[in-house]
């Protein structure tokens, strides 16, 4: 079953966003899961144990449900290196936008991001929250491998990319993060309607915290 | 879990006779054979693709040939020359297409497999590897689950769970015999299914589609005449399932399969109906088919149908493992 919201972008994920919530926090036996879109929602159940119209009232009742309104997210501090040896596009980026490297990094640096979406691949948060100023085209042809740990802009939006992948966006930075481990209950570090917000820090320092995050930058099983 | 010791290899690379533990070497691993049990559900809103067997029916018939429980790991193999050898006789089931040395459908105690062909093939106790996300299923693209979330290779060595109550003494006499396809793949509309141009929703029916050489375990490529839309642009990415069949703008259809991302921008024109989605899953690379557009209503009772079917089947298999002749 898919719900829909034809309505202005930002009303329509705010919806989903709390609808979202609701059915996490209600975790109703009736879903085998429930799948976040930018405007929509997917319900997925089983038709051998229930009906289209038993999920009405379940729906109904999440929707009443009162939930504390956007800024319940958590926050998230990601630190970022913007060197250009991890950051294959960032001189790219910033000349196209008519941005030194340092204008940039601050201006993404007092960006204040939110998760909207979870999808494309494990853990990869759609991030909102950037300005015109900043929005740049994908790449004509998308790169065949993407480090792990990658900070890109695709248009409107910025994300990070968690395992190494193919993927088009342009590559600003790398944060020694990890985003997703598969191992854990709640294998994605960004939920939807979580606040993100990216800090410079220097090659010294990533290298650091990746040594710490046992995270080496090249992954074999991709 | 891990491919072989470095100790326990001869000098011609094969193995010295180690424990007589359960499990089974991979001598030969074919073009794409993974651990895949029913799917990983509950990490679609993270990203986690669903995975899981493209056949996973059939992986319900011969895990319970050889008694396994639900959950069970099992081997898809996608063709290629494979060569298993078992460290123990083992209950195995295998049901594909292609030759083999175990007859597809009749579960045997084995000490060694052989195919060139496609399909699942169940040993008795499953692939003991662990459940990551509640699932054993290997996801490629991310990595993990299965084994090292990848393909296995030449020199792998896997484990085995503990045998399931063995009551069958003898060779059983009965055979699973594959569910098929019969006529036309029934589809449902989509929710995008009003971007397609008027004319191709009339004539849908009647259009030939071919499987893809480019077809992976994401999805089935189809050439056909160029599908017409009026597409307005960009979609707002939503959820996207093992199923849907997405319309780029190139004007070929893409049905997803069980590693395909959890969302989408492309429009999704058509649903393929479940009961019909595992037959289409693996057609190989050339076949033909059509299309017969059924409502939602209709795929869903076509699936509790068969539903109904399997589970009888299972029932029967169970009594008759349980009464140990056939």
């Amino acid at each position: 079953m898919l719900l829909s919201w034809p309505e202005s972008a930002a009303a329509s994920t705010r919806r989903v966003a709390q609808l979202a919530r609701a059915l996490e926090a209600l975790q109703p036996p009736e879903l085998l899961e429930w799948v976040p879109g930018l405007d929509s929602l997917a319900l997925l159940y089983d038709p051998s144990r229930i009906g289209l119209s038993d999920l009405e009232p379940l729906i109904h009742g999440a929707l009443l449900l009162e939930l504390p309104r956007s800024g319940a997210g958590e926050s998230h501090r990601v630190p970022t290196c913007y060197h250009p040896s991890l950051a294959p596009d960032l001189l790219e980026v910033a000349e196209c936008l008519g941005l030194s490297l340092e204008e940039f990094v601050v201006q993404h640096t007092t960006c204040e991001f939110e998760v909207v979406l979870l999808g494309f691949a494990p853990g990869f948060a759609y991030l909102e929250g950037l300005p015109e100023n900043l929005h740049v085209p994908r790449k004509a042809s998308p790169r065949v491998r993407v480090p792990g740990g990658s900070v890109a802009l695709g248009g409107a939006q910025c994300a990070v990319y968690p395992l190494e992948s193919a993927g088009g966006w342009q590559l600003v930075g790398r944060t020694p993060l990890r985003l997703f481990d598969p191992t854990l209950e709640r294998p994605s570090r960004f939920q939807l309607g979580d606040r993100v917000y990216f800090e410079a820090v220097s090659l010294e320092v990533y290298r650091e915290l990746e040594a710490a995050a046992g995270l080496t930058s090249s992954r074999s099983a991709l | 879990m891990t491919g072989l010791s470095e100790s326990g290899l001869s000098e011609s690379g094969l193995p010295e006779p180690g424990p007589p533990e359960p499990g089974l070497w991979v001598q030969a691993a074919g073009l794409l054979t993974t651990v895949q049990d029913l799917g990983r559900f509950g990490g679609l809103r993270y990203g986690i693709s669903v995975c899981g067997a493209l056949e996973g029916d059939h992986l319900r018939l011969v895990g319970a040939a050889v008694g396994n429980a639900v959950d069970a790991a099992a081997l898809e193999l996608s063709g290629g020359p494979v060569r298993l050898e078992l460290w123990q006789p083992t209950w195995a089931c295998w049901l594909g297409q292609g030759p083999s040395s175990l007859e597809s459908g009749r579960p045997e105690r084995v000490t060694h497999f052989e195919t060139t062909g496609r399909g699942i093939l169940a040993l008795a106790g499953g692939i003991a590897v662990p459940k990551v996300q509640g699932s054993r299923a290997t996801d490629l693209r991310a990595g993990f689950g299965g084994l090292e979330g990848r393909a296995l290779r030449r020199g792998d060595f896997l484990r085995l769970g503990p045998p399931p109550p063995d009551p069958v003494s003898t060779s059983p006499r009965w055979r699973l015999s594959p569910l098929r396809l019969e006529g036309a793949v029934r589809v449902v509309r989509g929710p995008e299914w009003n971007l397609l141009s008027l004319e191709t929703q009339r004539n849908l029916e009647q259009i030939i589609f071919r499987v893809s050489a480019q077809s992976n375990r994401m999805g089935l490529r189809l050439e056909s005449q160029l599908l017409e839309t009026h597409f307005p642009g960009e979609m707002r990415s939503s959820a996207v399932l093992p199923g849907t069949v997405q319309l780029p703008p190139g004007g070929r259809l893409i049905v997803l399969l069980q590693d395909a991302g959890t969302v989408g921008g492309y429009p999704r024109i058509l649903s393929v109906a479940a009961v019909d989605l595992p037959r289409l899953a693996v057609m190989a690379v050339g076949s033909e088919f059509r299309v017969q557009l059924i409502s939602s209503e209709a795929a869903v009772l076509a699936l509790l149908e068969r539903e109904k079917e399997l589970r009888t089947l299972l029932w029967s298999i169970a009594l008759r493992r349980s009464q140990g002749t056939g």
